[in-house]
Parts: C-alpha cells; structure tokens; sequence
C-alpha cells in the first residue's frame, strides 16, 4: 500500500497530526502513540492495580479500545488524557470482576532489584516501597488513583478531572484526604 | 549508616517507587503485534467495469473492494498535496459508493480553495482509479472537501 506523502519520522509529529493519521488507519502513526504513552500508562496501571501482569493486560486493552474508538474521538480532551481515561476505566472493569487481594510476595518480586551497591538502602526502599504499595491498595479507587495521576503523572487538578470524570473540586477532596491516609499509613517509618 | 529521622517516609517511598519503572518493552511489542491484528469495521465497495458495469466480464464476475483501501488511499493522496486529512467519509448507496467527503487540515496562509480544487481533483482520481466510472456517482458532486482547521506549519506534522 501506498506511503506516498507520510512523514519519515513520527517522533517529530505532533499529537493532533498523529491522531488525525491513526483515525485514517496509519499503525505507523498508532505505533508512535503506543511509544510516546505506553510506559507512563503500564506505569500507572501497575501502580493502580499492583501487579505486572494485570498492568499489562489493562494497558493492551487500554490501547485496543483506543485504537478501535480513535474514528470517533473528537479531541476534546488532550490525547494524553484520553488514554488515561481507557487505563482508568480497563483498571476499574479489572478491579470490578476481581477481588481485592492483599499485598503479597509477588508484588515485592516485581519490584526492581535494589542498588547493588548498597544493600541495606535497598532493603529499605523495597520495604517503603511495598508499604506504600500495601497503603495504596487500601485506599478507595478514587483517593489512588487521583493521588497516582498527581503524584507520577504530575496532571493538573483539571486533566485529573477529566481522566476520572469528576469535578476539580472532587480531585481536590480525594487527594487531600489520600495524603492524608497515606501520611498516616506511612508514618511509622518515620 | 544513619537511619535516624530523615526525610519524610511517604515522600521517600514515593520516590523509590517512582524509580520502580515497569519492564515496557515486552508489552509494547505485544500490544503493537496485537493492534496491527485489529481491524476496524469497513464497508464493501463494487468496483465497476471500465464501461460502467457491475459485471466485469461476460460471465458476470464482480469486484468488491474495501471501503478500507479507498479511505488509505485518499489518505496518502490527499498528505502528498500538503494538507493534512482528518476524516474520510463514504457516501453509501447500497455496495455502490456514490462519492466521499474529505475533512482536511490545512496550513495557514496558503490558498485553501486552491488545494481544495486540488483535493477534489485527486480524490475523483482515487475514485475513478479504484472504482471505476460508476454511474451512482455525480462527477459534479463526488467529492467534497471540508477544511476544518487550519495550523501554522505543516499540517501534517503540526
């Protein structure tokens, strides 16, 4: 099939451009928004739903949906935030047909192996990390997910809304009162 | 080592975990190798003989094409002349496609009736080229170009 008149590099596209091409049938064009928000998004699912696999799997179907929905995605959220949006919602539908489970050895397996170079500050980190993991899973959807899209994803108050589809002034409630637990969770590591 | 008061411990476990970064690279080869398997529901298109006809030759063979491979096609023809195509509609009568209107971004300052001419022009050839001389279509109306945004730069990577 024809590549007459497409750019040689997608790299250099904007979102707007890329999104117009992927509606037209372009994977290259798809492919290049699979690199640009893939990691951030398996980043945040995992964070979300605590496990690699499951990460993954709520990422792929994240991207099919996009994939399938971009002819009728109208640009009035930011590219970055829809696909947010399709990990949020996948996340939820996992979350719905499975119980939660407590924080176990297979979180602490997928966490990266600690600095070498000091063992004992990598002990550390992997406790705090597995803390903080065992602290999110408790808190309610909305509180974790909103204090994740803030704190990793740094988004405004606004495109959290939009993710999540509550108001500005619910991201604002959920966070502080995720902080707020969270602190506490936290606090006897102090 | 020290392991007296430090930092505050949420913010420190919130910095090992952000340098917890996921393993990316074999799930990104899956979902690309998933999302080229995919394909989006397209209509079917009778192509027409070079005389009009739905029968292609005396034993009534038919040709049908993908709605799929006409909107790549006029994709890639409408990017070459500069501007940058949004949407492809097909307007559908039955498996004849009586003609398609093209949604383009152009680029600012340029002379847009100009390129619209030129879109028209080249997407009529796709048609003719594709499809054949169907009389279900109007050459006077088969193409219409919508410009519904206009940047500053190449559209097609701005």
């Amino acid at each position: 099939m024809s590549t007459e008149g497409l750019p040689r590099r997608w790299d250099d596209v904007s979102d707007d451009a890329l999104v117009r091409a992927a509606r037209l049938d372009d994977q290259d064009a798809f492919a290049e928004i699979v690199d640009r928000y893939g990691s951030g998004m398996l980043g945040y699912a995992r964070r979300l739903v605590g496990d690699h696999a499951d990460a993954a799997d709520v990422v792929q179907a994240a991207f099919v949906s996009a994939w399938r929905g971009l002819p009728t995605f109208e640009g009035r959220s930011a590219l970055r935030t829809w696909l947010f949006r399709l990990v949020q919602r996948r996340a939820a539908d996992l979350a719905r047909a499975r119980r939660p489970t407590p924080v176990d050895d297979r979180l602490l397996s997928a966490i990266s192996p600690a600095d070498r170079r000091d063992p004992l500050q990598g002990l550390l980190d992997s406790e705090l990390v597995a803390a903080l993991q065992a602290a999110l899973a408790e808190l309610p959807w909305h509180q974790r997910s909103v204090w994740l899209l803030r704190e990793f994803e740094g988004m405004t108050y606004d495109e959290i809304a939009d993710v999540l589809a509550i108001t500005p002034g619910s991201v604002r409630m959920h966070l502080h009162r995720g902080r707020r637990t969270l602190a506490e969770r936290m606090a006897r590591w102090r | 080592m020290a392991l007296g008061p430090g930092p505050d411990p949420l913010e420190r476990a919130t910095d090992a975990l952000r340098a917890d970064t996921p393993d990316w690279p074999p799930v990104q080869a899956a979902i690309k190798g998933h999302v080229r398997t995919l394909v989006r529901p397209s209509p079917t298109l009778l192509a027409v003989s070079d005389a009009g006809l739905e029968a292609q030759d005396a034993t009534g063979s038919r040709t049908w094409v993908s709605g799929r491979v006409l909107t790549v096609l006029v994709r890639d023809r409408v990017r070459a002349l500069g501007v940058d195509p949004r949407d492809v509609d097909l307007d559908l009568d039955g498996d004849h496609c009586r003609g398609v209107t093209v949604s383009v971004v152009g680029a600012y300052d340029t002379d847009l009736l100009e390129q619209g001419e030129r879109v028209r022009a080249a997407v009529a050839e796709v048609l003719l080229d594709l499809l054949g001389p169907d009389p279900a279509r109007d050459p006077a109306g088969e193409v219409r170009v919508h410009v519904v945004d206009v940047v500053v730069g190449d559209p097609r990577t701005t």
